[in-house]
């Protein structure tokens, strides 16, 4: 056993070459790459969705969408102007370079009111980022406490009417949990206000609706992952010491249990962050989630382009982050691998 | 993946529950855990230091019923979420008191420009006529009133409109930003239609036939379309300045409808040098608007808010009647609902919402008188193109015309809307009540069927926006076209793709598709939809594609027609031609609908300004 365990440090410590990088960089590297391509793949996607997908069912999108900027009153030369202006007029391989090139560039423009569309997501964001902590705070603190206390008291009565809630909770989509807070919280009680800007008296809702599902289901991954944990050996040795619960769960038990978690977090986090279609729109919270909505319905294909990059750009981001994370709560976990 | 991450969820915990059996009644002592092998509960019977150990510490797993005994060293953390969720609840009920004298709107979608030359959607003229004014405007109906013009005569060959200014009207902000500005000048009416026909400005008025109607006009957008230095035109040959205080337009020929294009915000007054300001600056004056107009600017963020303030300065100073508009941008019709009953927003649209909500609304005693409502002014038709067959021939397209039940389809707008007769809604000038029309005959439709050649009928397609209303309409349509042999394959898309599949010459057999007025003028219906003149290879707004030179020549001769009621009488001839011909099956006229709350005065729907703030008042 213990000679096994040298063997390992040794092969691990030999001298590497002085050219070859850092593994953990060299992986980050790796990873960067990977998410390139993605979101090279992604813009792919979007474009073909867009451009191709129209002609092959016979409609032309590029007039759909000239006309639609141009107005009722648009004469031939004005819907010519606004092709040719925005490119629409050219070869599909053109037009795709100069979305691509134009997304790197910060100079994509949205056709509707010519604004660059990383200004309009931007300006979204700090909406998007306050629902998206609110919601991250309710499933921590609704999820850590409840997962604690049930994992400790599994089988009780606590932790059984936790399980049915948090069944109910995960199970509703968003759209009716959404509606169903709203009118009675918001419109029949008036406890809180039933949506609007993006203003903190226009949050709690919000932040229910987005917070309940995850909260239930944080807190039954916790749950499942601190009963695994609790039998471990090194719980045993804990109370064998002589510890209080209190300190073996939390300072044990509780960290161990949470590794598993950050990988789901990280990508949940990604989601929360690309904003939240059915939350936003139902509660007319101004985040980017609306802002992908509304784009799809003006027709605005920079819009849609660039917000659902910025989704794909967010998922990649938070997936490295995730990584690192992984690599620093765990060592055991080799990036390299 | 969500979803496969939530059924994951779900499963787990149905597994859960499955598995354990109720926790009573409960064994004392010493308990087998779940997941510990055979060997260690073995063990367990004999004293051993791992069971006492159990006996003495009872490990989480072993909590069966224990929800009342050991520690819980979740309940600090429980404490400390309880007070972070009360905080975020409690900020909750912090609500924004109404301030007398405060107009909130809401609307649906960011306010697209406040730059009077591309202001041509409802959103973003309702707040640009308040900010910028013209030489003239509606009155309380489609009568025209002097605003900027102190008054206004037109030639009797009807070629020449002259314009008298008031010297009393100013700009909101002078160059340096204090107020007011300078006075308004004729020069800044004649810069606003140069802008507008400039092509490089970008405008939808452009594109309006009102404007090319003046003197030079197509010449100097030609020029304009030049590079810089080849432009040879400085000023619009038919737009006359004769001082500061008077301002003329000459037309090309007499037409009684242009006066209309003069109360539209294209032709609003904007300061040249403060544009030419913003410009050097990278600004426009979209973002920083500088009309002279009841109210002023305060603040516009996108997608959150348009703010706007009284203009003290304005030259009637009865006007306007409330000291600060707040609109806020986003959510949808019942989130507005709501906010609304809840007191939030003082005056809402009930166009947006679905036809359950409506009718509550409406049979609520509490909110009956509050409602007020008015024709949309608008047409809503199935249009059938009558250069695809079968609908190059008459008879099928009156066969339709008798076998589509309208009643039927304008029950789906829930009260919100009459059947449509004929092209005009009722109140238009030239509006027709004895118009002969099409009632619900399937019988007479079969055998117009038969005599047109196709007795065991025909298969065709149907576009349609699937939004709103309009598949109920569809399906309707195909049913009662089912009922006299036609087959009608339906075809959902987008209104966008609609509109631009529609207007294509040879592309689209039948649409559902609608029109809502300019301003009140038969000749923005009849001539813009059905003349001849007007079809196009794309973009036709005459999506029928219908040409009878009968109609072309009497709309052509009403549109310069002096005499008023000659000239009505001409545009309801013509319908009447055009409905015999049957290329529209006219289905429906809507109706707008508001609802304000009792301490709102003065919102009275106008014919043609979906909003006219300055006469509001909020108490």
């Amino acid at each position: 056993m213990v000679s096994h365990t040298q063997s390992e440090v040794t092969s691990t410590s030999l001298p590497t070459s002085p050219l070859r990088l850092p593994p953990l960089l060299m992986t980050l590297l790796k990873r960067l790459g990977w998410g390139l391509l993605t979101l090279w793949g992604v813009s792919v996607i979007v474009f073909v969705l867009l451009f191709v997908l129209p002609r092959l069912r016979g409609g032309d999108p590029a007039d759909a969408i000239a006309q639609t900027m141009a107005g009722n009153h648009s004469t031939k030369e004005t819907i010519e102007n606004i092709k040719k202006d925005r490119g629409l007029d050219q070869p599909l391989l053109v037009q795709y370079t100069r979305f691509v090139t134009d997304a790197l560039t910060n100079n994509l423009k949205s056709y509707r009111n010519k604004a660059l569309v990383m200004n309009s997501i931007w300006h979204r964001f700090p909406a998007t980022l306050l629902l998206a902590l609110a919601g991250l705070t309710v499933w921590l603190v609704v999820a850590i406490p409840l997962g604690l206390m049930t994992g400790e008291h599994a089988g009780s009565w606590l932790d059984r009417s936790a399980l049915w809630l948090g069944l109910i909770a995960i199970s509703v989509p968003t759209f009716f949990l959404g509606r169903l807070l709203q009118h009675f919280l918001g419109y029949e009680w008036g406890l809180f206000s039933v949506g609007g800007s993006a203003k903190l008296w226009n949050l709690p809702l919000p932040a229910m609706t987005l917070g309940l599902g995850g909260a239930a289901y944080y807190s039954r991954l916790l749950h499942t992952n601190l009963r695994s944990v609790l039998t471990q050996d090194y719980i045993r040795a804990a109370r064998a010491r002589g510890l209080s619960e209190g300190v073996i769960l939390g300072k044990h038990a509780l960290k161990n249990a949470l590794i598993p978690m950050v990988t789901i977090l990280g990508m949940d986090i990604a989601s929360l962050l690309s904003g939240l279609i059915f939350t936003e729109k139902i509660f007319g919270w101004p985040g980017i989630g609306s802002l992908a909505v509304d784009s799809v319905l003006n027709l605005d294909p920079p819009m849609i382009m660039g917000t659902v990059l910025f989704s794909a750009l967010m998922v990649v981001i938070m997936n490295l982050i995730v990584d690192i994370a992984y690599h620093l709560i765990d060592p055991r976990v080799r990036l390299g691998d | 993946m969500k979803a496969l991450k939530n059924l994951n969820a779900v499963l787990l915990m149905t597994q859960q529950l499955l598995r354990w059996p109720s926790p009573r009644p409960h064994t004392p002592r010493l308990i087998k855990g779940e997941g510990r092998s055979q060997a260690d509960s073995a063990q367990n019977k004999k004293y051993s230091p791992t069971s006492h150990f159990e006996l003495v510490y009872p490990s989480p797993l072993h909590g069966r019923g224990a929800g009342g005994e050991g520690q819980r060293p979740g309940w600090g953390a429980a404490c400390l979420c309880c007070l972070i969720l009360s905080a975020i609840l409690i900020s909750g009920c912090a609500r924004e008191p109404r301030q007398p004298g405060t107009l909130r709107v809401v609307s649906q979608n960011d306010v697209s420009t406040l730059d009077p030359a591309l202001a041509y959607d409802t959103s973003s003229i309702s707040s640009v006529r308040v900010l910028y004014r013209g030489l003239v405007d509606y009155g309380k109906g489609a009568d025209i009133v002097d605003v900027v013009a102190s008054k206004h005569t037109i030639s009797p060959d009807g070629k020449v409109y002259t314009f008298k200014l008031r010297p009393d009207v100013h700009f909101h902000f002078a160059l340096d930003g204090s107020e007011p500005g300078r006075r308004v000048v004729a020069e800044d009416f004649r810069y606003a239609l140069e802008r507008v026909l400039d092509p490089a400005t970008a405008s939808d008025g452009l594109g309006l036939p009102g404007y090319k109607l003046i003197e030079g006009a197509d010449e100097f957008s030609a020029d304009r379309g030049k590079p810089k230095a080849q432009q040879r035109i400085q000023h619009v040959r038919g737009i006359r300045i004769k001082d500061e205080d008077e301002i003329s337009f000459t037309l090309i020929h007499p037409d009684v409808t242009f006066i209309n294009y003069l109360t539209l915000p294209f032709s609003y007054a904007v300061p040249r040098e403060w544009i030419e300001k913003l410009a050097k600056e990278g600004q426009d004056i979209s973002e920083h608007p500088n009309g002279c107009g009841p109210f002023e600017f305060e603040s516009w963020v996108h997608d959150a808010h348009v703010y706007l303030k009284k203009n003290h300065h304005y030259f009637d100073q009865s006007l306007p009647r409330c000291e600060r508009i707040e609109n806020e941008i986003g959510g949808d019709g019942t989130l507005h609902l709501m906010r609304f009953e809840i007191g939030d927003i003082d005056v809402q649209s009930l166009e947006e919402n679905q036809p359950p909500d409506f009718l509550r609304l409406e049979r609520t005693a509490r909110w009956q008188p509050y409602i007020e409502h008015a024709p949309m002014m608008d047409v809503r038709y199935l249009c059938l193109n009558t250069e695809l067959k079968p609908f190059d021939n008459r008879l099928v397209r009156q066969a339709l015309n008798y076998a589509i039940n309208r009643d039927r389809i304008a029950s789906f707008l829930a009260g919100q809307g009459v059947p449509a007769r004929g092209i005009l809604p009722e109140g238009m000038p030239g509006y027709n009540p004895h118009l002969k029309s099409y009632n619900y005959d399937p019988q007479k439709a079969r055998q117009l069927l038969k005599q047109a050649g196709y007795a065991n009928g025909f298969t065709t397609s149907l576009l349609y926006d699937a939004h709103l209303w309009y598949p109920k309409a569809a399906q309707s349509i195909q049913e009662d076209l089912k009922q006299v042999g036609i087959t009608v394959n339906l075809k959902p898309t987008t209104y966008p793709e609609l509109k631009s599949a529609a207007g294509k010459r040879k592309n689209v057999q039948m649409c559902i598709i609608g029109w809502i007025q300019d301003f009140p003028d038969p000749s923005n219906f009849l001539d813009v939809l059905l003349n001849g003149k007007n079809i196009t290879d794309t973009a036709s707004n005459n999506r029928a594609f219908y040409s009878n030179p009968k109609v072309n020549a009497l709309l052509d001769a009403a549109a310069v027609e002096q005499d008023r009621a000659k000239r009505l009488n001409m545009y309801s001839q013509a319908e009447q031609i055009i409905v015999d011909d049957g290329p529209w099956v006219p289905l429906v006229h809507t109706d707008r609908y508001i609802i304000r709350q009792p301490w709102v005065e003065g919102y009275h729907l106008h014919p043609m300004w979906s909003a006219r703030y300055e006469y509001v008042s909020v108490s």
